[in-house]
């Protein structure tokens, strides 16, 4: 994976970054048949054909090529694709790859880039991404009691995981004062609620058993994949605080590892905003419907925690490259699962990855093991 | 179809025939379960499910604005709330007319 923040480098640099990591670890990239890429937004750097343009900033040409995209939930797609792609038997391995190069454009252009994820009648309502989760933020705290501090609790712990993770956006603590008073986005989301604007780029190698087991770096199980959709915007769910894509992603998973929630020892989730940790504990079957803001605020989900989430800081403090972050998840969870996360190991054996594009519109999971 | 209702200064959703759920703006398929739908007309009066005032746009609408989520009769439509803001309960009602340059629904708070 790349370093994570405002970088000068464009994708290709950025993807060349992550690449010669992989090959450092001691990974033979060049065994990929195939290589997937997940894109948000040809808006950043006016560019389609990542797919193409992966390949031949790799060095991998003429190989099978092309972008996947769902938002925010493009990296963890193309996870999902490489991993179909091995599974079925059609390659032997390949290449998962996530970039975005957002800081190329300025905040109205990536709000505006972002909002095409929702639906053209909230998009012409002036319902941007953040005012869509902040209307889900709204409607929890009036059913359950949670407040706008148990939410920045979220963030606090978040970029205090980051203080150890260098290649993190903010490796820097911040404390609930300051998060409660920094500036309103869509109110109740305030700055420090939400994930920055980010670059970066990071990268998975997908193989067989078969070439998994020759390799001569330790590779980690993908145990199981599971991907699931929801409505486009938020209004037209039953209920606003319940993001049942997650939960049926979250649950077919489980059923294909044969695993419950209890054996999860670590887990990356998508905090795009503090509220979205919250509802994840919950369609994780970490916490009950209602209950999850009491994780963060009792410690339960901090590194020294029963449940360490977002080791990596998350997308709040590690950052946000929008198509990157769902393969940033799983760099994390391979280095927690590998015990080469340094200064944040949780010695965790199992590890689950939520990755969601939209308002959880699609929702995709996966759950690896140690080797 | 959207665009064309509102042109006539109406709102419309979907009814569907098969599992009775409604959703908005109409569309022949039920997004709910697949079935087919017909379409029905919005309620004028709602109810603020929940809200936000927006202070980072994307350069089209002028900050701070107030959107909202809001329930008329089974339809639940988004909207943005001309003289907000408004509160979870509050009771609204939605009009067609111009927001910011185009023929679009708003809603605005019943006093």
């Amino acid at each position: 994976m790349s370093r994570i923040g405002r970088r000068e480098e464009d994708s290709r640099l950025l993807l060349i970054e992550a690449y010669r990591e992989l090959v450092e670890m001691g990974a033979d990239p060049t065994v990929a048949e195939a290589i997937y890429v997940g894109v948000q937004s040809e808006v950043y750097e006016h560019q389609i054909m990542y797919g193409t343009l992966a390949a031949e900033a790799l060095g991998l040409l003429p190989r099978e090529a092309y972008r996947v995209e769902a938002c925010a939930a493009a990296g963890a797609l193309a996870l999902r694709s490489a991993y179909m792609a091995v599974k079925s038997g059609e390659v032997k391995a390949a290449l998962a790859v996530g970039v975005e190069k957002m800081t190329a454009r300025g905040t109205e252009a990536v709000t505006d880039a972002l909002m095409a994820a929702s639906h053209h009648i909230d998009q012409r309502s002036g319902v941007t991404i953040p005012a869509h989760y902040a209307m889900v933020a709204r409607r929890y705290m009036h059913q359950y009691g949670a407040t706008e501090e148990d939410l920045c609790m979220v963030a606090v712990k978040n970029h205090r995981h980051a203080v150890r993770n260098p290649k993190a956006h903010f490796q820097r603590a911040i404390t609930l004062e300051e998060c409660l008073a920094s500036r309103p986005i869509a109110a109740p989301i305030k700055l420090y609620d939400a994930a920055p604007i980010s670059d970066g780029a990071a990268i998975a190698l997908v193989a067989s058993e078969e070439v998994a087991r020759k390799a001569p770096t330790p590779a980690v199980e993908v145990v199981a994949s599971a991907v699931a959709t929801d409505t486009l915007s938020a209004s037209q769910r039953p209920d606003l605080t319940y993001p049942r894509a997650v939960a049926e992603a979250a649950s077919k998973a489980y059923g294909r590892a044969g695993l419950t929630p209890k054996a999860v020892e670590v887990a990356e989730v998508h905090d795009a905003f503090t509220i979205n940790e919250v509802l994840m504990y919950e369609a994780l079957g970490f916490a009950e419907r209602g209950g999850g803001y009491r994780l963060a605020r009792e410690g339960a989900t901090s590194l020294e925690g029963s449940i360490p989430v977002n080791p990596s800081g998350g997308l709040k403090a590690r950052g946000h490259p929008i198509g990157a972050t769902g393969l940033a998840q799983i760099y994390e969870l391979y280095l927690q699962l590998t015990g080469r996360a340094y200064g944040r190991n949780t010695g965790a054996r199992v590890g689950i990855a939520v990755n969601e594009g939209g308002v959880n519109s699609a929702a995709v999971v996966h759950i690896l093991r140690a080797p | 179809m959207t665009l064309r209702y509102i042109a006539e200064g109406r709102l419309v959703g979907g009814r569907c025939t098969r599992c009775g759920g409604a959703f908005f703006p109409y569309s022949p398929i039920c997004i709910h379960c697949g079935g087919e739908a017909r379409p029905e007309e919005v309620p004028r009066s709602g109810v603020v499910l929940s809200y936000s005032v927006v202070h980072v746009s994307n350069g089209r609408f002028k900050t701070p604005y107030t959107v909202a989520i809001a329930k008329f009769g089974d339809f639940q439509l988004p909207g943005y709330v001309k003289e907000g803001p408004v509160d979870i309960g509050d009771e609204v009602v939605w009009e067609v007319g111009e927001l910011e340059g185009d023929r679009w629904y708003y809603f605005r708070r019943l006093r």
